[in-house]
């Protein structure tokens, strides 16, 4: 396939120069280009081949077996040569020339580890292993999840490319695509020109960069920039070094001065900033590359600049116009009250959220799911003809003919077969069961229920969580939203739910109950979080004493071993502290919607999740 | 041609937007696929399957799982550029679904098994990805389908090529389809990464007018009778719409964009706020189709505000949340503003 021409690719000049300053120092680890769909990124890091053709490109298509990764058994050598030899694995194949991965924030855990140039253990860890060097381009779209945090210091540089706002250059690249699109040819030939000046000052730099020297003054630049970045250890300044001595070997000068140091701080401390902050604070949004813009962060009061955060424009209506329930009364005093301000969302989260490996425990019932990925093989008796990995039980069949130097056709034995190890999908289930009665509509109190509500839904998106929707109000309970993993539904549904009427707990509870039971039997083995966000006045039940039977029916939930979480949101000087009693007879822990912040309610639910694995 | 027994392209009654979108992707492959959403019933499986008949002829390498264009050396696979006595016969294009249940090695294709247990050779089995080289791929309900196997879609539907690395086999080659997509809205949203592949998009409704209704019911109803009959009754409108789609494609290299136009959609772009640039290059893509639909050499204002609605609607969103759906008054009125713009 023929790549598309760098020298023909429009604008994005910090990204341009990033593939650059890669291409000069062989000692490089790696480019992120990140940004959103259409921007140009996999395009552009392709485009890099026509710069430097003399190194070899190696691509990492999206679901590669980690297997394949690493050094593996080469088949025919075995049945042919009936040698046990290692065939090179993508790793080794790549060594000393560049890798391609797109969409690499959303590679599995072992393929990071691998890529990170770390050889994951049986226990789990994962230590540093010799492993061949290869600059590694990749691209990503933030808001379709995290960098796994191990990889984040085999990219020295990381640009962020937005889409041209110039009409003449948005122009010129849907010339330039149609062109490519009609006569490949015609385009190359057009930047024939360019494309070799670009590959000769490439050599050039290569040539000088030996003899670029770094002052001390450098150094310490070097040093406060990521100090003032918070970066964790020392590799980011050493990033940084490396980075300016290639753009002043680029630029032709011997000495690494201040301003190189700056530029090259942009490309190298973005990624790495706050890498330290766990939990409780958000990390900010990818800066563009632009050096005042960046430095003025710095040395600023760090103001999140809160992309995500949604328009919270409906004004409350007042709407006093009864709404209907299904028994036929009407509530009164409804009121609709606008999604509030959430905590900003971010797009770019840290990788703890790793939830595959996040407890280290493997779960029993992982190699007997009966769908999923299949990312892997262990011996055993398989139950149905689906459950045969076919090609691992033929490679062990190879191996153990091979060396008995027997003939082919192939006889596959019994102990020969390998079964399937899948790994279901690892989002979770969210039942969100939500008061919606009048006392909720009080003060603003709904209005941040559904912001801790809308940044959850936010992580649910990431992580393909499924979420669904109860409400209990008035005299019962009613499933607004089925579990969907369109979580833009229940980002609509949340928008539009009124309050009003009495607190029907135990009602709620016992459908929560239910619903979370037909879920576990239809899918054993996703986990099902319930959060309860109530203050746990129960003023209605169908029969007996309100909150006794709201005790009883969380009793229930206990006994059944569901994993929830309770949110309290009582306000008022006045705290009767019902929810808190709730969460006790439910087995929950608690938390106060006051105190609540979008990443401790995430934390909360991942944590019970785990528990549930 | 033989009239197999599928439903007629042209027995569909209304459902014109589908059916333009559908006929600008065989038109111009390069479009970028359609993404039909609408409620079941409305016809969406039965025109993308009745495409398959309207397929126009086309020259591909004999024996060649790719089905290689014979005159273009630089989208070849490997194996045909080598092949110096490599035979062109005539073929068509075809639809190539996507089943519910593909696996990952079904799809991108993977060792040979048989040979490896028969032979002890290591080759390459081509999987749907190589059949649909050249062809259209058709996947039905696209929102319900697994994560990683949109992962894989996305790539070779946006580059063109097919890398495999799985099971000790490297291997890749050309995978330049059109991807059409059927999904209902409620059961599940597609992610933006993917909604922005398609290059245009569709909303269908059900018809809404008694007659239509009625009309919809009666020749299904015939159809199923005696399929061969009915089909009969639309063997020359058939005829006709597939001679008309050839003529546009061939006169589509003829077409040239004028500047104005460029600058309107990167206007249009702009003000509506879509983003990455998939949009602009789509809607001068489909300009161009639409052109060459209606025998002309240059596109004009309509061709672009038509094109836009394609093209725009699923593009909208910037945030997870944020509405895909933009109103087609709206964006008519954005292009003439764009384009009265000088």
């Amino acid at each position: 396939m023929i790549p598309y021409p760098y020298a023909a690719v429009v604008g994005q000049q910090a990204a341009k120069k990033a593939l650059l300053i890669a291409l000069v120092d062989p000692a490089m680890g790696g480019v992120l280009l990140a940004g959103c769909p259409g921007v140009g990124k996999s395009l552009l890091a392709r485009s890099a081949q026509t710069i430097c053709p003399q190194r070899r490109w190696t691509e990492l298509p999206p679901g590669t077996p980690p297997s394949q990764l690493s050094d593996h058994i080469d088949l025919e050598a075995i049945l042919h040569r009936h040698t046990h030899r290692q065939a090179a694995g993508l790793l080794q194949r790549a060594a000393d020339g560049i890798l391609y991965a797109d969409a690499i924030n959303l590679l599995g855990p072992s393929t990071n580890t691998l890529l990170a140039g770390l050889q994951p253990q049986p226990t789990g860890e994962a230590v540093p292993s010799v492993s061949p060097s290869f600059l590694l381009i990749a691209t990503m779209d933030p808001s379709a999840g995290g960098l796994d945090p191990q990889l984040l210091d085999r990219f020295d540089l990381y640009v962020e490319m937005q889409p041209e706002h110039d009409l003449r250059l948005r122009t010129q690249i849907v010339q330039h695509a149609l062109l490519w699109g009609q006569n490949r040819r015609q385009l190359i030939e057009r930047f024939a020109g360019e494309t070799s000046a670009l590959i000769e000052q490439i050599s050039r730099a290569q040539q000088r960069l030996p003899q670029v020297e770094v002052t001390d003054h450098a150094l310490a630049l070097a040093g406060t920039l990521a100090q003032q970045a918070q970066c964790a250890g020392n590799r980011a300044e050493i990033a940084t070094i490396r980075v300016a001595r290639a753009l002043a070997a680029l630029a032709g000068h011997r000495l690494v001065s201040a301003p190189m140091v700056r530029e090259a701080a942009g490309y190298t401390l973005p990624h790495r900033l706050r890498q330290e902050q766990k939990q409780g604070t958000t990390p900010p949004i990818p800066l563009p590359n632009t050096e005042e813009n960046f430095l003025d962060t710095l040395s600023s009061d760090h103001s999140i600049p809160q992309k995500n955060v949604p328009a919270s424009a409906d004004s409350p209506k007042d709407d006093h116009t009864p709404f209907p329930t299904p028994d036929g009364s009407t509530l009164s005093k409804e009121r609709i009250s606008p999604i509030g301000a959430a905590p900003p969302a971010t797009n770019w989260l840290p990788a703890q959220w790793s939830r595959a490996g996040r407890s280290g425990k493997h779960r029993s019932n992982a190699g007997t799911a009966q769908w999923g990925r299949c990312v892997g093989s262990f011996a055993g008796r398989p139950s149905c003809p689906s459950d045969v990995a076919l090609i691992p039980t033929v490679l062990h069949s190879a191996v153990r003919q091979g060396l008995q130097h027997a003939g082919l056709p192939l006889q596959v034995q019994s102990q020969d077969l390998r079964l399937k190890l899948r790994r279901p999908k690892t989002g979770i289930n969210i039942l969100l069961a939500v008061d919606a009665s009048a006392s909720m509509g009080a003060g603003q109190r709904m209005v941040a229920v559904k912001g801790a509500i809308y940044s959850l839904l936010c992580e649910a998106y990431q992580k393909r969580d499924q979420v669904s929707l109860l409400i209990f109000r008035g005299t019962d309970a009613q499933v607004l939203l089925p579990f969907t993993s369109s979580v833009e539904r229940a980002q609509r549904q949340l928008k539009t739910l009124p309050t009003g009427g009495k607190t029907p707990l135990a009602t709620g509870l016992h459908r929560a109950r239910q619903i979370v039971l037909a879920t576990r039997a239809r899918d054993p083995s996703t986990p099902v979080v319930l959060v309860l966000l109530s203050d746990g006045r129960a003023t209605s039940a169908p029969q007996g004493d309100p909150l006794t039977a709201a005790f009883s029916a969380a009793d229930q939930i206990a006994a059944e071993k569901i994993s929830a979480v309770v949110i309290d949101t009582e306000q008022g000087v006045l705290r009767l502290g019902l929810a808190a009693e709730i969460a006790r007879h439910m087995n929950a822990p608690l938390l106060d919607l006051g105190q609540l912040q979008a990443t401790n309610l995430k934390q909360a639910v991942q944590k019970i999740a785990d528990l549930d694995r | 041609m033989t009239q197999l027994e599928g439903y007629p392209f042209t027995a569909i009654v209304g459902q014109e937007q589908m059916k333009l979108a559908l006929i600008l992707n065989v038109i111009d492959p390069q479009l970028g696929g359609v993404l039909i959403r609408g409620e079941k019933g409305t016809a969406k499986s039965t025109a993308v399957r009745a495409l398959a008949h309207l397929m126009p002829a086309r020259q591909q390498v004999q024996n060649c799982p790719y089905s290689c264009d014979p005159t273009n050396e630089d989208t070849m696979c490997e194996a045909c550029r080598q092949n110096s006595d490599r035979t062109s016969i005539e073929g068509h294009m075809r639809v190539v679904d996507l089943p519910v249940g593909a696996t990952e090695d079904r799809l991108v294709g993977t060792l040979d098994i048989e040979q490896a247990l028969r032979t002890g050779k290591k080759q390459f089995e081509p999987g749907i990805l190589a059949q649909a080289n050249r062809n259209i791929l058709y996947v039905d309900e696209v929102n319900l389908l697994e994560d990683h196997l949109v992962d894989l879609l996305l790539d070779a539907a946006a580059m063109g090529v097919n890398t495999v690395e799985r099971e000790g086999v490297s291997h890749s080659h050309p995978a330049h389809f059109a991807l059409v997509g059927t999904m209902n809205p409620e059961e599940g949203e597609l992610r933006p990464q993917l909604l922005d592949r398609f290059g245009l998009v569709v909303d269908v409704l059900g018809e809404h007018d008694l007659e239509s209704r009625v009309e919809v019911v009666r020749r299904r109803l015939a159809y199923e009778a005696d399929p061969q009959a009915f089909a009969r009754q639309y063997t020359v409108s058939q005829q006709q719409l597939a001679g008309r789609i050839a003529a546009a494609r061939c006169r589509l290299s003829k077409v040239q964009c004028p500047q104005e136009l460029l600058l309107a959609a990167a206007r249009v772009s702009l003000a509506l706020g879509v983003e990455g640039h998939r949009a602009d290059i789509g809607m001068i893509r489909a300009a161009q189709a639409l052109a060459a639909w209606e025998g002309k050499d240059r596109p004009d204002i309509v061709h672009l505000q038509q094109a836009a609605q394609f093209v725009l609607p699923h593009r909208m969103r910037r945030d997870p949340f944020e509405q895909g759906v933009l109103p087609a008054s709206q964006i008519a009125e954005t292009v003439c503003q764009a384009l009265d713009q000088k």
